[in-house]
């Protein structure tokens, strides 16, 4: 069972080793000379005004919270998901109801203004 | 034989992989690189629950975990400002001390409950269920009802976070 993941394996120590090969090989082969300039953040050509670090609105924290919610649904879909032939209609009907009592709270989510940015 | 030192090469690796990067997620300074180690530590357990034969925990600790909840802890980290407490340096307290005390006596507790013997482990009875296969067969037939009833524990859990989040939409202040 287990050999099924050597592929796996094998790509994630392959982007290891082109990650660690990048940096080491940009390291030993390339110049350094650091400036003020050429260390600063980079981000899309405009000086980066004030510390990195602010502190962001609440508003961020409902869209996590309520995209942890809908990831728990995923989370069942994917047994559902493999075993769909098996279970039949059903699977599929069980699968509709649960989807549809979430469906509820997606529409109340929707109605309370949750997404709403203002 | 090869299968099994190589099972145990992964084992020994990542095992210490999940240790070590506990140890710096918790003495880092900067609260992301913690965040960075945490995911390590979680994608190292994955790897362990992998070689238990529990892929489908395995997949759930990658998902869950590792994407979603280590979100939720960048949120907070970007919603309170800890540029004060990054610049403190390490102070040895009466209270970290008596922590320190509270969880060796913790540890002893949990190892004198569970036995020397079973901190073994045997691979057994886990390692066949462990599948999305069979964990899909048993959600959707023997545990139809806890499946169902865990939709509605969601939706409390969505009416839970609109409520608490959004004051403005049941006529408070909105923050």
């Amino acid at each position: 069972m287990l050999k099924a993941y050597l592929p796996v394996l094998i790509l994630v120590l392959v982007a290891a080793g082109f990650a660690a090969f990048a940096v080491v090989a940009s390291y030993l082969l390339g110049q350094h000379k650091p400036t003020r300039v050429k260390m600063a953040p980079y981000e899309c050509g405009i000086a980066s005004p004030g510390y990195g670090r602010t502190r962001i609105p609440l508003r961020y924290y409902t869209v996590a919270m309520l995209f942890l919610l809908f990831d728990l649904e995923v989370v069942f879909l994917y047994p559902w998901a493999v075993t769909f032939k098996k279970l039949g209609l059903f699977g599929l009907v069980e699968m509709m109801v649960f989807i549809g009592i979430l469906l509820v709270g997606y529409i109340y989510v929707w109605k309370k203004g949750a997404l709403e940015w203002d | 034989m090869a299968v099994l030192i190589a099972k145990w090469v992964i084992f020994v690796i990542t095992s210490l992989l999940a240790i070590v990067s506990s140890l710096l997620m918790i003495t880092r300074r900067n609260t992301i690189h913690s965040a960075l180690f945490m995911i390590l530590a979680f994608v190292a357990s994955a790897i362990l629950y992998l070689l238990l034969g529990c892929q489908f925990m395995a997949m759930i600790q990658i998902i869950v975990y590792a994407g979603a909840v280590m979100m939720l802890i960048l949120f907070v980290i970007m919603m309170i400002d800890l540029s004060k407490e990054e610049k403190l340096k390490m102070k040895v307290t009466r209270t970290k001390i008596a922590g320190v005390i509270v969880s060796v006596l913790f540890m002893l507790a949990l190892i004198l409950v569970m036995g020397l013997n079973s901190v073994k482990g045997k691979l057994g009875a886990l390692s066949s269920i462990g599948d999305a296969k069979t964990i899909g067969t048993l959600l959707f037939t023997k545990y139809l009802l806890p499946f169902e009833v865990a939709s509605i524990l969601l939706l409390a859990a969505m009416v839970g976070a609109v409520m608490l989040s959004k004051k403005k939409a049941f006529g408070g202040e909105d923050q």
